[in-house]
């Protein structure tokens, strides 16, 4: 009966939350979370009965004693941030031109991040229930992007949530250094289960890259539930990477919405390269003629590891484009999930929309389940997708040793080759090396180095 | 009776005026070259007359073999005998040229009270009209114009006038990306085709074409309005001189 | 239980049936002969549906509704034996803790499953019908759907087994198939003839607690065909069942079972029609498949239920269960199907790739016009090794209709070696109508591969241009185009229904292009 144990977590945190709130618990956030606990209680935990939880079975994630930050960690020594691998990693690669925001337990605390005032065009603030209040872009964007209803997990990130951040990129501003979301997962004491919450407004004509990552200390349990909503407005442009690299016990279920609006667009990069149990959800709405969505994703999986990457574009009007490339790699027992779908909407003529999959088991127990769904309501599109799950191209793998390169390396090699075609997508260049020498390292390859 | 009669035309697309008073007359056995720099509206014309909707005519006639030919259907002008090479010829997957023709020529004979061709005269004609230019019979069972060069697909055009033997061809750059090879054997293929009871009209920005196919009657469209008409020399003589003397001729008349 | 008094004359309707009759004769001539199929579009013509005609033969009917002495009549009535009386009422008490399957991309209101008839049947003298003995009525009915019953008509080498709602009436060339020892008959025959035979294979591809309208076909059928092709034997001819809703307020419930031993082959084929009416009609049908080792099936479907009238008033609700199971190595399994028919059709003509290098393929073109709609697809699932499947589904939307693929293609653990790959196109006409694509693809083992594409197109004004200025006017080119984006599909069918299908597929697009 871990459900109900769930749910009277849920319950147990949010009244908990209410009580603390003291005289927030009027305002228009606190609004939106007893809507999200709600929401969470109608729809309830998923089963696999659920078409969009088909693959993925969420009962085992929820069965730990969770406690959320709020209960307090109190009396536990500081983080030693240089100590997380990952981070550290990640960090390295992106050097003196990284603006770092630290998120612990979903609260973004400035003491442990870059200083950012000097950044022109680029405002970071903790979200609170003051600022939701007194804010009106704030108030509009929040859960703009993000429904409770439809979504399960989004109802109780809404529903839990108490801190997060807003990034801000003023009207016309370029930010070129890459502004990076850690999110680090205390589970030192306990088992523990966060929410944070993150909101990127990017003004007219503005542009910024965000990058997300996910850590937890500790061996203890860990469940986090991240909220990310990307409001891109008039010509602005949004890069957003996601690097999953958590340690093995770390389970993610995360939903980033994003509205783009005319001439403006969102790149998202998904990286799925570690962390026991990843579900991502990418929702892109295109809402504006010329608005534009760039989707790639490379999971490569090992050991028990699983992600599922959902995405969904959806085309509300004409002349929008949208291209998307997942690819996985799979070994050991590893599972991955790939469901795709793109929504023409009955105005929106003119759409062009390509999505391509692929897929590699290289061990005999990975699995591999697709479904990219196409939705068409309008007749003057040009939309395609395509899917396959194969094996290597043996014939390439011969010429290879023909040119001297052992077997097993001359596949590694291959291997690397097709996920790096993703990876290569990436413009950040330290960023992308960081993330070829991992996925190398995880196949036991070496990266090319041009 | 002339076979087609163009009185004052004009015509544009979203309101913008291209055509803005076309006159001229193809007798049967003459053929006509229209030449003129991109954008003077050579296709617009040609478009017109084949009856594509995006273009609204605004004034004048045009009567092909005494009847009001803007009055009829795209389709009724081509049975009437009308026939439009198109400058981009369209791929239909999964069509074959030979049933695509077949239907086509079926049509047509059908608009004239005649019984439907048998399959096996009809393959007998598409095998003889394929030789006018040197088109090989494999093409048959290819999907219309899919995969084909852009020589094949002009070739494919004046094989097509062939079989629907037209009493009207307008050829709009059909020379147009053909090399030297291609652009003769299309030639002969429509000199072949030349006769006294039909006519010809060749919209071309060049006048290579007309090398192989030697008008009778040449005309420059410039900004709407056919600003000059001579014989053949005419051609030769934009050849050696461009259209800019044209132009300013034109615009010192206006 | 009574008999309703509703079963006596009506008046009878026909439309069309000169050209009906005549069509089917082209049919026959172009049968074996005809090697150019291009010319089968030249006499596209008719508009209305074609086969909306009702039949004035008398007929028994049940009461409406649904119960367990339903299931008890319709097993007495075709004097079952014991254990068939027991497997319907089974499957009976499955269905009634089951659901109506709410997944499909397809409206409609709730169906009330006892406002339906059960059991219309033409009523029959005493003893064995001969052709005489057959209601003239009856006869006239299938000379208007072309069906040649007469055996010395039958130059063209189809026996046909023809379904009037709901008991098979004559199966023709029996003799002839007998003499190969195949065996071809109703299903009601077969159950009193070959009862080892039906009870070893009924159910056991598609399992009376299946889904929810497989329990319910399983608990009511009354009548559909049986096949069994011994070892060896490649069928002398193409068998072919027409199936025909003609009562009012009666669901078909046909049950198709086919088994083609070691080495052996048959091809069958299907097609069916059902009058104009303005209420729904059900139509729930099961079809099973059983190839053994090296033996090929080849199943291919007309379908043309009556789809309702333009405002989407009307027509069947036709849901279908259809499975093969390749238990041999080396078997094969196709399906092909043209639909044009049907206000709602959900189905899934499937495989289960069980024997090593066993082969599955599916050929679909689907049509959907007016308020149609269609959620239609099949699934691939790998169990043997080296098996192979090919999807080719071509999807045609216009009006305001919805037509969505559906298929899963699952490749087991053990399945080494496993190739799948699937086309997927939609067609488009009109910016009224929706085009769906719901692909799963499961892989749990690294040799296979698995290939999945899907597109996108329209008739777009360029190329309707173009054919008008060769003279060809926008239906006939609409038709040239659809039947050529079909090709691929149409190809797999023998000769006589490709023609039919050709002509179907124009006749339900006939004003979707403005």
């Amino acid at each position: 009966m871990s459900m109900e144990r769930f749910r009277e977590f849920v319950d147990a945190s949010f009244f908990d939350l209410e009580r603390r709130l003291n005289g927030a618990g009027s305002g228009p956030w606190h609004q939106l979370r007893r809507a999200g606990h709600q929401a969470f209680l109608t729809q309830g935990v998923p089963t696999t009965r659920h078409e969009e939880w088909k693959y993925t079975n969420v009962l085992p994630l929820l069965g730990l004693t969770y406690q959320t930050a709020s209960a307090g960690s109190s009396g536990v020594a500081p983080l030693n941030l240089a100590a997380i691998h990952s981070l550290d990693t990640y960090r390295s690669a992106m050097g003196s031109d990284e603006v770092f925001l630290c998120l612990i337990d979903g609260q973004y605390l400035p003491s442990l991040s870059t200083e950012h005032h000097q950044i022109q065009g680029l405002s970071v603030e903790p979200l609170t229930d003051q600022l939701v209040a007194n804010d009106n872009d704030v108030r509009t964007a929040l859960a703009s992007a993000a429904a409770s209803e439809g979504h399960p997990f989004v109802a109780l990130n809404t529903a839990l949530a108490s801190h997060g951040v807003v990034i801000r990129i003023a009207r016309g501003a370029t930010i070129e250094r890459p502004i990076h979301v850690a999110m680090i997962t205390d589970a030192r004491s306990s088992d523990r289960l966060q929410t944070p919450r993150v909101l990127v407004l990017a003004e007219e004509s503005a542009a910024a890259t965000i990058v997300e990552s996910y850590h937890t200390v500790g061996s203890n349990g860990s469940l986090i539930i991240p909220v990310t909503e990307i409001v891109a407005h008039r010509q602005a442009n949004v890069r957003r990477v996601t690097i999953h690299d958590d340690v093995d016990h770390a389970r993610l279920i995360g939903y980033t919405g994003a509205r783009v609006h005319g001439d403006a667009q969102v790149s998202s990069h998904v990286f799925c390269l570690g962390g026991g149990f990843v579900r991502n959800d990418l929702a892109i709405a295109l809402l504006e003629p010329n608005a534009q969505g760039f989707l790639d994703g490379v999971s490569v999986l090992a050991g028990e590891e699983y992600a599922d990457n959902h995405t969904v574009v959806d085309h509300t009007v004409p002349h929008c484009h949208s291209e998307e490339l997942y690819k996985g790699v799979y070994d050991g027992r590893s599972v991955g999930v790939f469901n795709g779908k793109i929504y023409v909407r009955p105005q929106a003529q003119k759409t062009t929309a390509y999505q391509s999959n692929h897929s590699l088991l290289i061990s005999e127990r990975a699995q591999v389940n697709a479904k990219p769904q196409l939705e068409i309501w309008a007749d003057d599109v040009k939309c395609s997708h395509g899917a396959t799950t194969g094996q290597l191209d043996e014939e390439a793998v011969f010429y290879l040793q023909a040119r001297g390169i052992g077997k097993a390396e001359a596949r590694a090699l291959m291997t690397y080759a097709f996920a790096a075609e993703v990876v290569e997508r990436l413009p950040h260049e330290g960023l992308r090396t960081a993330i070829e020498h991992r996925i190398a390292r995880k196949l036991h390859a070496e990266p090319f180095t041009v | 009776m002339s076979l087609l009669k163009i009185n004052g035309l004009k015509a544009g697309v979203e309101g913008k005026e291209i055509l803005k008073g076309i006159d001229l007359t193809v007798n049967p056995g003459e053929v006509h070259a229209i030449m003129g720099p991109n954008g003077s509206g050579k296709s617009t014309l040609a478009s017109v007359l084949a009856g594509r909707e995006d273009f609204e005519v605004s004034g004048g006639s045009v009567e092909f073999l005494g009847q009001d030919l803007l009055e009829m259907s795209p389709e009724d002008r081509s049975r009437a005998g009308l026939f439009l090479a198109f400058q981009y010829p369209i791929e239909i997957p999964g069509v074959s040229t030979a049933n695509f023709l077949k239907t086509a020529v079926n049509e047509h004979r059908k608009a004239r009270g005649e019984e439907p061709l048998e399959p096996a005269a009809f393959l007998a004609l598409m095998r003889e009209r394929m030789k006018l230019v040197e088109m090989d019979p494999s093409f048959l069972q290819r999907s219309l114009n899919e995969g084909f060069s852009g020589g094949e697909k002009k070739r494919n055009e004046i094989f097509q006038m062939a079989m629907l033997e037209p009493k009207l061809a307008v050829l709009d750059e059909t020379d147009s990306g053909l090399d030297i090879d291609a652009l003769r054997i299309v030639a002969n293929g429509v000199n072949a085709q030349r006769s006294a009871d039909n006519g010809i009209v060749v919209i071309t920005h060049y006048q290579r074409l007309l090398n192989y196919i030697v008008p009778d009657h040449v005309h420059v469209l410039w900004n709407g309005r056919i600003v000059r008409s001579g014989g053949k020399d005419l051609a030769l003589e934009l050849e050696a001189k461009g259209y800019d003397w044209i132009k300013a001729e034109a615009q010192v008349e206006a | 239980m009574a008999l309703g008094s509703d079963g006596t004359r009506r008046h009878l309707r026909v439309f069309n049936i000169g050209l009906n009759w005549s069509y089917i004769a082209t049919l026959n001539e172009h049968t074996r002969t005809m090697a150019d199929s291009q010319q089968v579009l030249d006499s596209v013509v008719q508009s209305d549906y074609k086969y909306g005609f009702e039949s004035d033969i008398e007929q028994e009917l049940l009461e409406k509704g649904l119960s367990e002495d339903t299931v008890r009549f319709i097993s007495a009535k075709k004097n079952e034996p014991e254990w068939m009386l027991e497997w319907r009422l089974k499957a009976y008490r499955q269905w009634l803790k089951m659901a109506e399957p709410q997944w499909p991309n397809v409206k409609y209101p709730k169906i009330d499953f006892q406002d339906i008839i059960y059991w219309a049947a033409p009523k029959k003298k005493e003893g064995p019908a001969s052709l005489d003995e057959v209601d003239p009525e009856l006869l006239a009915t299938f000379a208007k759907l072309g069906i040649p019953l007469e055996e010395q008509k039958m130059l063209t080498g189809v026996a046909v087994d023809a379904v009037l709602d709901s008991v098979s009436v004559k199966t023709t060339f029996q003799e002839a198939l007998k003499k190969e020892g195949v065996i071809f008959m109703p299903m009601s025959e077969a159950i009193q003839e070959h009862p080892d035979l039906v009870q070893k294979y009924i159910g056991s591809v598609v399992p009376t607690n299946d889904n929810f309208y497989a329990a319910l076909n399983s608990a009511v059928f009354s009548d559909g065909s049986f096949v069994y092709i011994p070892k060896g034997v490649r069928c002398p001819m193409e068998l072919s069942t027409y199936f025909r809703i003609n009562a009012r307020n009666t669901g078909q419930f046909e049950r198709t079972l086919i088994i083609a031993d070691e080495g052996s082959y048959v091809s069958y084929l299907e097609g069916c029609t059902a009058p104009q009416r303005d209420e729904n009609q059900l139509h729930a049908a099961v079809v099973e498949l059983i190839a053994h080792a090296d033996a090929e099936i080849k199943y291919s479907t007309v379908q043309n239920w009556y789809p309702g009238d333009k405002d989407g008033h009307g027509g069947i609700y036709n849901f279908v269960t259809k499975r093969g199971i390749c238990e041999g190595a080396r078997s094969k399994i196709s399906w092909t199907q043209v639909e044009t028919g049907s206000a709602v059709t959900w189905k899934y003509p499937s495989c289960v790739l069980k024997g090593d290098d066993s082969i599955g393929e599916f050929y679909s073109v689907a049509v959907t016009n007016h308020h149609q709609q269609a959620d239609t697809g099949t699934k691939m699932l790998h169990i043997g090794k080296n098996t192979r499947s090919r999807i080719v589904s071509k999807g045609i939307s216009a009006g305001v209709s919805q037509n969505s693929y559906r298929g899963l293609v699952k490749i087991n653990a053990r399945a080494e070696n496993a190739r799948n790959y699937s086309q997927c196109d939609s067609l488009l006409i009109g910016d009224q109508c929706g085009a769906h694509t719901f692909p799963y693809l499961e892989t749990s083992n690294p040799t296979a591969t698995v290939e999945h594409e899907a597109t996108t197109s329209k008739i777009g004004e360029d190329i309707l241009f173009y054919c008008n200025q060769r003279g060809i006017d926008t239906e006939a080119a609409v038709a040239l185009i659809v039947n050529g984006y079909a090709r691929d599909v149409l190809n797999q069918l023998p000769m006589e229904f490709a023609v039919e299908a050709q002509k179907l597929l124009a006749i339900s697009l006939e004003g979707s292009v403005g």
